[in-house]
């Protein structure tokens, strides 16, 4: 039998700032600021169905068997060095309806945050977790590592909002297990680009018949630099992936978007789609999907292109009324509007309303 | 019956060529006008310069547009003012039907409407699909429609509707824009053929262009039945002599 928790615990906290991320932080989920914990409540409340939702330290104290069972497994670090960071644990066939909001706040200048997650979806169980980071000071390190077990018939939802300073250095690197018919979708997408960014992203599908999709729109202004990686990897028979992003390039800013499959299983699905959009003559723009088989029975496809928006697009949506200004901000509108329809319902308003302020802000 | 637009004199020129000479029209309220010609006889120029496209120079002419000369206005205003045209072949968009139609329908206040135009041109289907993207010859002709539909406008500027459709189509199409000529809407109709007219109510006025130039006029019943029984050719010969 499925459990179905809903969060109905409401957290009200004057944080104005993680307002600008659009997360309706005061209506369910819950925050973590920094060194404050302002979750227990919402913690304790889904301890009785036995859901883990703590801090990566009170984890290591108190669910060790956890952390050693399903975490610190794909990396080599020393976990005395996390600065922050969460453990949800979603045990066998329990569905959390409601989303999981996690918010990092780089809030004090020449900071270095070190963030740990880890996330386990035991056997049929469900969770939606969105995560939002966002930098109240100009300057800052982020680097955060992720790992993720989403066990048999489990389905995890990952929608990631990003809003940085200038001067804010990110690294990100998150490690996917996926087992047999699990499904992983991830939706990530930056209001602001930080300086420099480096995300990777490993999909281990491990499980038969497991999927992922990602989509990432991924939007450069000013001077920032940022580098996404997705790496697929097709383990076992009948899995399959999806890794589609857009990059937008404004200013000078440079962006590149690597995306892999790697087809190690017969029966396997891959397709890659990258979509560069170029809005400045000093932006750089670099897409490199790569196909990888070793195996008889795949089917892999990639496509990929750059452009601008033609004269004839432009001209167009004029005659339809709309100003220059409107009618370049119509095509980038609708070219960001990816893989909206596959999240959940809850959330696609708050994808719809960042993707109208970020087309709002390049205006 | 009103005069909606009267284009006088009117000479034109793209990258350099002039492409129309001396053209006068009149387009009236609640009235189809046909304006036919060959092939690249500059038909389509004269619809993107009343809309004002910016490919498209007036060297000397008016454009009046309710008395009011638009020569020198912008596509927006003209647009705000009630203009609107239909492509013959419109671009392929990258963004989906039903984020476009909403767009343009806040901008003319017709969000009301955009369901129902949806529904009675079966459109519903494309409305996720990106503009154009695979849509069949009949689909890109009643999308231009519901596009121009909603933006309820006062001149209805519309290049080839029947081109590239099947019969059934033209039919659908033509009860359209009757709607929209019994709602009082001025419509200039181009077509090459003129095979819709049969189905059109509440015909006006009716052009023959050939190489830029207005050659001849008349109803357009009389215009469209001179053109099916003699072909362009031998009114050209009539027209210009020779």
């Amino acid at each position: 039998m499925v459990i179905e928790v809903s969060v109905t615990e409401a957290l009200k906290k004057s944080l104005k700032e993680v307002y600008r991320l659009g997360l309706e932080v005061d209506k369910q989920g819950s925050i973590i600021l920094d060194e404050t914990m302002a979750f227990h409540r919402i913690s304790k409340a889904l301890e009785e169905y036995g859901i883990v939702y703590t801090s990566i330290r009170d984890a290591l104290d108190r669910y060790s068997d956890i952390v050693e069972r399903y975490g610190l497994k794909l990396f080599n670090i020393d976990k005395r060095s996390f600065d922050n960071g969460i453990l949800l644990y979603v045990p066998k066939n329990t569905r959390l309806v409601d989303p999981v909001y996690t918010c990092y706040t780089l809030a004090s200048k020449g900071f270095v945050q070190r963030v740990y997650n880890l996330l386990v979806l035991e056997e049929g169980s469900e969770a939606v977790s969105v995560t939002g980071c966002l930098s109240i000071v100009p300057e800052g390190v982020h680097s955060s590592i992720t790992e993720t077990y989403i066990g048999r018939n489990a389905r995890l939802y990952m929608i990631m909002v990003h809003n940085w300073m200038p001067e804010v250095v990110m690294g990100t690197v998150k490690r996917v297990r996926l087992m047999e018919n699990a499904q992983y979708y991830d939706y990530y997408v930056n209001l602001v680009p930080p300086k420099s960014m480096g995300f990777t992203i490993e999909l281990y599908l491990e499980g038969e018949n497991s999927s992922v999709s990602s989509n990432t729109i991924l939007v450069g202004r000013r001077d920032s630099r940022m580098v996404y990686t997705t790496r697929a990897y097709l383990e076992a028979p009948g899995s399959s992936a999806e890794l589609v992003s857009r990059m937008l390039g404004e200013d000078s800013s440079r962006v590149v978007s690597r995306a892999t499959i790697v087809a190690k299983a017969e029966d396997t699905r891959g397709h890659i789609e990258c979509q560069g959009l170029q809005l400045s003559n000093k932006a750089v723009l670099s897409t490199t999907p790569t196909l990888e088989s070793y195996v008889e029975n795949t089917r892999l496809t990639h496509e990929a292109s750059i452009g601008r928006i033609s004269e004839d697009e432009l001209e167009y949506l004029i005659s339809h009324g709309f100003t220059e200004d409107e009618a370049v901000s119509i095509i980038v509108r609708g070219f960001l509007e990816l893989g909206v329809e596959k999240v959940p319902s809850k959330l696609r308003l708050l994808i719809q309303q960042t993707l109208d302020r970020l087309v709002g802000a390049s205006m | 019956m009103d005069k909606l637009l009267i284009v006088k004199d009117l000479s034109v020129v793209v990258d350099k060529h002039q492409i129309l000479s001396n053209v006068g029209i009149v387009v009236r309220k609640g009235e189809i006008t046909v304006l036919m010609g060959p092939n690249a006889s500059g038909k389509s120029t004269l619809l993107y310069t009343i809309m004002g496209l910016r490919k498209y120079h007036v060297v000397s002419g008016e454009i009046l547009f309710n008395g009011e000369n638009i020569v020198n206005q912008p596509p927006w205003i003209r647009a705000s003012k009630g203009i609107a045209l239909a492509f013959q072949n419109p671009p392929k968009i990258p963004v989906k039907l039903g984020y476009i139609a909403r767009r343009v329908a806040e901008k003319h206040h017709g969000l009301e409407v955009i369901d129902k135009y949806a529904v009675s041109l079966k459109l519903k289907h494309l409305l996720n699909r990106n503009l154009f993207y695979g849509f069949s010859g009949g689909e890109i002709k009643r999308t231009e429609l519901y596009l121009l539909t909603i933006k309820r406008p006062l001149l209805a500027l519309l290049d080839e509707p029947d081109s590239g459709v099947d019969i059934d189509s033209i039919r659908e199409i033509a009860y359209h824009i009757n709607k929209l000529a019994d709602n009082g809407s001025g419509v200039l109709l181009v077509t090459h053929q003129g095979y819709i007219l049969r189905y059109l109510d509440n015909l006006g006025m009716g052009y023959v262009m050939y190489n830029g130039r207005i050659i001849y006029s008349d109803t357009a019943f009389n215009v469209s039945k001179k053109v099916l029984v003699y072909g362009y050719s031998r009114i050209v010969k009539e027209a210009l002599g020779g």
